[in-house]
């Protein structure tokens, strides 16, 4: 009896296997080709700019004031708080490369990608669904268009750009914030800043944040994509599959983190 | 683009934003000086853009030394470390860009160090205690002076280890505290235990025994000592009696002394009575010797009567037969 039990839960455990390795694949596969096509120049001719314009302002413009904003309450409060410990353990010289390392380095692009993913590309993902449902792609297709090109890349380049964008912009005034923290509105520290701020991006160090800003950007904006492209269009099944999106997507960002980790500090 | 194409993004562009592109473009030109500011920022952090010269330092441990830790003078950091190499004779050689508008720090007498504290990582400092000497030249190489408060670290574990050692040795199983301390638990049981002290003192049940009849005869001995000082007492009462009582010894020698105190008294009047006649009896002898001056002469007279008489005598002698004897006598 219980050989076909177990033969149906391998069967079972099989099937789960080899859709998660579908997903995975279609992600990395779309990855490529959106590359391939970011990277070709015919992307950008005059007749897709404003599609592309318009899904780059509408990807970063409504959450740029607001992840500003949450990103310096927050940044502030942590400086506050690294910066006293620092100076009650006499270690204030520590302060401002604990700082840099934790906030700038780690926190910031995280919570970027998270933002931007939960505001900007999961909208695209059901964008892109409903042109899926309303028969966009096949008209598209009939007039000798290519979906992605047309459809994908310019919300892939939107999400990405967003991430890169917030990115920038709340790590310059997280390195502001943590000046003014430790000296106020004086200028005479600001030398010994740049020095110690220069210290900590090493060469190493900002190769790694560079890739991870720009593998959080990818992955924020290709996984919802590559989901809305793949899933079944059907509203009976698509609860389960947002689930695996959201899945997939923190999976994929926890790997970029933990390997950022490991790079920077073993 | 064709507007048929994608309906959806026509209409939101018509429906909400206007100028989109525009603002789009500007996004990205702010994205774009972002990065380049970023990139010339970081450049211009790491000391990329400043002409520097270099300085090599020689040590034989490179332990706590890492690429682009700085070099500071007085708390200031003047240098990074590029490179760090070990050198043909095995020494290490730790390559310090020196920025060369701080440069003039340094003096050919500059000393330079490497120290670890326990906590944070080694720093590598400069001291220049001569600023008049000629500037450190391009290239120069300088031995490292290494201060490490973990060197002594390795010292301190082997006393450690020996401490630990010897308190093993202790408390082993066979060592004397430990036999000491079975003891101790020994005579603390017997103690608590019926024999109590006295088992602990005596040893054994026939001493023990001795010890308690000691101590019964010792109270019996007491026993008596305190009859024998009750009496003792009654005596001393009787004696006091006697001696100090109303017609007792001292009572009498009071008396006594009395009469003698009146006798004495009685003496000194007679003494001075005789002190007076010694006084007339003075004077006395004073006149007897004033008289004996007296007598002297009368006696020198005499003496010459006599021999007058004597002569006188002889004569009479020799012409009187009868009388024999010359004799004279004196009165």
């Amino acid at each position: 009896m219980w050989p076909t039990q177990l033969y149906a839960s391998l069967a079972e455990i099989g099937h789960w296997l080899r859709l998660g390795l579908l997903g995975w694949w279609r992600i990395v596969h779309l990855g490529a080709v959106i590359l391939v096509l970011a990277l070709s120049p015919s992307s950008y001719a005059r007749a897709r700019w404003p599609l592309l314009a318009q899904q780059i302002y509408y990807a970063t413009a409504p959450v740029l004031l607001w992840f500003t904003a949450l990103s310096a309450l927050f940044g502030l409060v942590l400086i506050r708080i690294v910066v006293v410990t620092a100076i009650g353990y006499g270690l204030s010289q520590y302060a401002v490369e604990m700082v840099v390392r934790v906030l700038v380095l780690e926190l910031l692009p995280l919570a970027a990608a998270l933002f931007v993913a939960l505001r900007c590309t999961l909208g695209q993902a059901e964008q892109i669904m409903a042109l899926r449902r309303s028969g966009a792609f096949e008209r598209l297709q009939a007039q000798g268009k290519d979906v992605l090109h047309w459809l994908v890349l310019p919300r892939a380049l939107a999400g990405m750009f967003a991430v890169f964008t917030l990115v920038a912009i709340s790590s310059l005034v997280a390195l502001l914030l943590t000046y003014l923290n430790l000296y106020g509105f004086s200028t005479g520290a600001i030398d010994a800043y740049v020095h110690l701020v220069g210290r900590v991006f090493s060469p190493e160090v900002t190769l790694i944040f560079v890739f991870k800003t720009f593998f959080f950007g990818l992955v924020v904006a290709l996984v919802p994509l590559a989901s809305s492209l793949h899933d079944p269009i059907d509203s009976a099944q698509r609860s389960s599959s947002e689930l695996q999106l959201l899945l997939r997507l923190f999976l994929a960002l926890l790997l970029i983190q933990l390997v950022s980790l490991l790079g920077s500090y073993y | 683009m064709s507007p048929e194409a994608d309906p959806l993004d026509q209409t939101i562009r018509q429906a909400r934003v206007q100028h989109v592109e525009f603002k789009a473009g500007l996004l990205l030109l702010v994205m774009l000086a972002l990065l380049l500011g970023s990139v010339l920022f970081l450049l211009h952090a790491r000391g990329v853009f400043e002409p520097t010269q270099e300085l090599v330092l020689i040590t034989d441990d490179s332990e706590g030394v890492s690429i682009g830790m700085d070099l500071s003078f007085s708390g200031f950091p003047i240098g990074r470390v590029r490179q760090v190499e070990l050198g043909a004779d095995g020494r290490v050689r730790i390559l310090v860009e020196v920025r060369r508008r701080e440069a003039h720090w340094l003096r050919e007498s500059s000393v330079f160090t490497l120290e670890r504290g326990l906590v944070g990582a080694a720093r590598l400092r400069a001291f220049t205690g001569m600023l008049e000497d000629p500037p450190l030249p391009d290239a120069a190489e300088r031995e490292v002076l290494r201060g490490d408060a973990l060197a002594d670290l390795p010292r301190i574990m082997i006393q450690i280890r020996d401490l630990l050692h010897n308190l093993n040795t202790i408390t082993a199983e066979q060592a004397p505290l430990n036999a000491s301390l079975r003891n101790v638990q020994r005579a603390s049981e017997v103690l608590v235990g019926p024999q109590g002290a006295l088992g602990l003192l005596a040893g054994n049940d026939a001493d023990r025994a001795r010890l308690l009849r000691m101590v019964d005869e010792s109270n019996a001995l007491l026993r008596r000592l305190e009859a024998v000082a009750g009496r003792t007492e009654t005596l001393v009462g009787n004696a006091d009696r006697r001696v100090f009582g109303a017609d007792g010894l001292v009572t009498d020698t009071q008396g006594a002394l009395r009469e003698a105190q009146g006798l004495l008294a009685d003496t000194r009047a007679s003494l001075q009575k005789v002190d007076a006649v010694l006084v007339e009896a003075q004077a006395i002898a004073g006149n007897a010797r004033a008289a004996s001056v007296d007598l002297d002469q009368l006696r020198n007279e005499v003496e010459a009567n006599l021999r007058r008489v004597d002569a006188l005598m002889g004569e009479l002698n020799r012409r009187w037969p009868f009388a024999r004897d010359p004799e004279l006598r004196l009165p």
